[in-house]
């Protein structure tokens, strides 16, 4: 997630809202798998390639600009 | 393209009497919406305002609309077991319930509330949720200031959908603020802010509602009456009750989203500041 994306100094952290796959699905690239939600924001996560879903952060959990919360792996 | 989400709770009862003037100013499109929409059809306008510029085939839109009564909620709260009959509840007292792509929570809008969203492709509004608040805020500041009301930004216990980057007035929440930032398609984003201004309704039969509704859910949310305020309530002594504040507030709204612009690289007023509170009369 960008790591600018807001101002850890007046909003410390956000969470993982949804994920829109199940850990290990296969994903096309550009599809929309997860949304954060940080201070009445919504804020959609796309994959960048495609491939296998590998979810490092799970739903509710914690987030900061530039948490990596999930990966891609070569199907 | 429709979007289920926004319509898949409405009320079929309702119907829309609009239409709509758009005028172009420094390369933004103002849509002003007449009339009373309904909560779905606005939702639907927002979602395809949000496709058209995130597809690039429409400028960055400042679109602003009123619905009958309804009651909105973030898609988070349809998880509850209890959500589909709620709202089927609500629905039939009334209050039909839409779901919206923003973060959140419960809240309800009607003919004197007004609904602003703002859309963009990204950075047009700003490089981060915090500058695009800020944004955003300053045209409701600006809206706000033509009534002679001084605004601050910050959260409101008990009042619904509570938020750090709503608008307070006399330390009751006026205006809250929400955003999604989605995909264009093209690797690019587009943002969309939108805000929700208490002009000229009655507070106490929104905050039962919206009780109502997560009392219905199985949820124990503390929401007062004496939280929020409305425009009305701030003018109570300089406006006769037949005085339309909903309608100079759209024209105030309107003037200042012309006057002002919305582009990140755009002149940046500063906030409006006022020792006090007092209505302008017309």
């Amino acid at each position: 997630m960008p790591e600018e994306l807001w101002d850890t100094g007046k909003t410390p952290e956000g969470i993982v809202g949804n994920w829109f796959y199940r850990d290990g699905s296969t994903v096309d690239a550009g599809a929309k798998v997860a949304e954060l939600m940080v201070e009445k924001t919504v804020f959609d996560i796309e994959a960048p390639a495609a491939g296998q879903l590998r979810i490092l952060v799970p739903k509710d959990g914690v987030v900061r600009p530039g948490t990596l919360i999930g990966r891609i792996d070569s199907a | 393209m429709l979007d289920p989400l926004a319509v898949q709770h409405a009320g079929p009862q309702q119907r829309a009497v609009t239409g709509s003037r758009t005028e172009t100013v420094d390369g933004w499109q103002i849509v002003a919406v007449k009339g009373v929409d309904t909560a779905r059809r606005g939702l639907q306008r927002e979602f395809e305002i949000a496709n058209q510029v995130g597809a690039a085939i429409r400028k960055p839109t400042i679109l602003i609309w009123r619905s009958q009564r309804a009651l909105i909620v973030a898609r988070s709260e349809t998880r509850s077991p209890r959500f589909a009959a709620a709202s089927a509840r609500l629905a039939e007292m009334g209050w039909p319930v839409s779901v919206r792509r923003f973060g959140g929570g419960a809240f309800p809008i009607g003919p004197g509330t007004v609904q602003i969203a703002v859309t963009a492709r990204y950075p047009g509004l700003g490089n981060s949720i915090e500058a695009i608040y800020e944004r955003l805020g300053l045209l409701i500041a600006s809206t706000l200031a033509a009534f002679g009301m001084a605004a601050r930004v910050g959260e409101t216990p008990s009042s619904f959908c509570n938020g750090r980057h709503d608008f307070i007035v006399a330390d009751r929440k006026i205006a809250g603020l929400a955003q999604h930032w989605r995909l264009c398609g093209d690797g690019e984003r587009c943002v969309t802010a939108v805000a929700s201004v208490l002009v000229d309704t009655e507070v106490g039969e929104l905050a039962r509602i919206v009780d109502h509704f997560y009392a219905m859910c199985g949820q124990t949310i503390d929401i007062r009456a004496e939280a929020m305020t409305t425009v009305r309530l701030n003018c109570d002594a300089d406006a006769p009750s037949q005085r339309d504040l909903t309608a100079e507030f759209l024209t105030h709204l309107a003037a200042a989203a012309a006057r002002m612009g919305l582009s990140a690289n755009s002149s940046r007023p500063t906030m409006p500041t006022a020792d006090g509170i007092r209505c302008i009369s017309p």
